[in-house]
């Protein structure tokens, strides 16, 4: 794949991707949509490390967390998966724009190395014999080049 | 000589209530092995304005020992840090720094 973010002098950032490599993004982006529409990490243990509790031993203080902060959560990875989406398409990424994406493409690895219960000591021979684990695999290891890529051409955090 | 200053009016506790002492918290990251360590340390001067240094040390620190305290403060002041650090997909959690 093809894909590559490089920083230009005006501040934005050069965004190449193959027409294969939108499909797939798209793809993966509309699945995610549909995942935080109608599931919670209660019904769907992928999206736990996705929205992971803020106190684990208090209930009550996790549902006053939940009640003050997660409406927020939800709206502002909805909205820079919004943002995705809209960037798939597009040759040049203001900084905000690459910021957005890099959340919503770690937010995605954070379902995607759920599903195929991603370790420490994984190696990619672990997630191979089964076609939809390896083809989880690959769409993971493609959104993890895609993270680092952004985080090399953001450069250090202003 | 005997003072002016008229007697302070102290407020007891209650028998039996239980007076909490003002004690601050701790923003806490744990480990897990799908964020990338380059994230996270990006995340960490993001957020917190670390030094590269600095946010280096406590992601191997989250990474070796399974956890770090990453920011402290006020309640309310943690709970915009973990707020955030949840924006950005990491595993935060925060306590009562006992």
């Amino acid at each position: 794949m093809s894909g590559l973010l490089r920083p230009r002098r005006d501040g934005t950032f050069e965004w190449k991707l193959g027409s294969n490599e939108r499909q797939v993004l798209s793809g993966i982006a509309t699945e995610f949509r549909s995942l935080l529409a109608h599931e919670t990490p209660a019904s769907d243990s992928s999206l736990q490390r996705v929205f992971p509790p803020a106190h684990p031993d208090d209930p009550i203080a996790e549902l006053e967390y939940e009640r003050t902060s997660g409406g927020a959560l939800l709206a502002a990875k909805l909205e820079q998966l919004e943002t995705f989406e809209r960037c798939i398409g597009q040759k040049a990424l203001a900084e905000d724009d690459v910021l957005a994406c890099m959340r919503a493409a770690n937010d995605m690895r954070l379902v995607l190395g759920t599903r195929i219960d991603v370790r420490e000591e994984s190696r990619p021979a672990d997630f191979a014999g089964d076609p939809e684990t390896e083809s989880t695999f690959e769409l993971y290891a493609y959104l993890s080049w895609l993270v680092e890529s952004m985080i090399d051409a953001l450069g250090e955090p202003a | 000589m005997s003072g002016g200053v008229a007697p302070v009016e102290v407020e007891r506790p209650e028998a039996g209530e239980v007076v909490e002492p003002d004690i601050p918290w701790i923003v806490i990251v744990w480990n897990d092995p799908i964020n990338l360590m380059s994230y996270v340390t990006w995340v960490f001067q993001k957020l917190f304005g670390y030094p590269k240094v600095k946010a280096e040390k406590l992601m191997w620190d989250v990474h070796t020992k399974g956890k770090a305290v990453v920011a402290n403060g006020s309640k309310e002041e943690c709970e915009v840090h973990v707020a955030a650090l949840h924006g950005y997909g990491l595993w935060a959690t925060m306590q009562k720094d006992r």
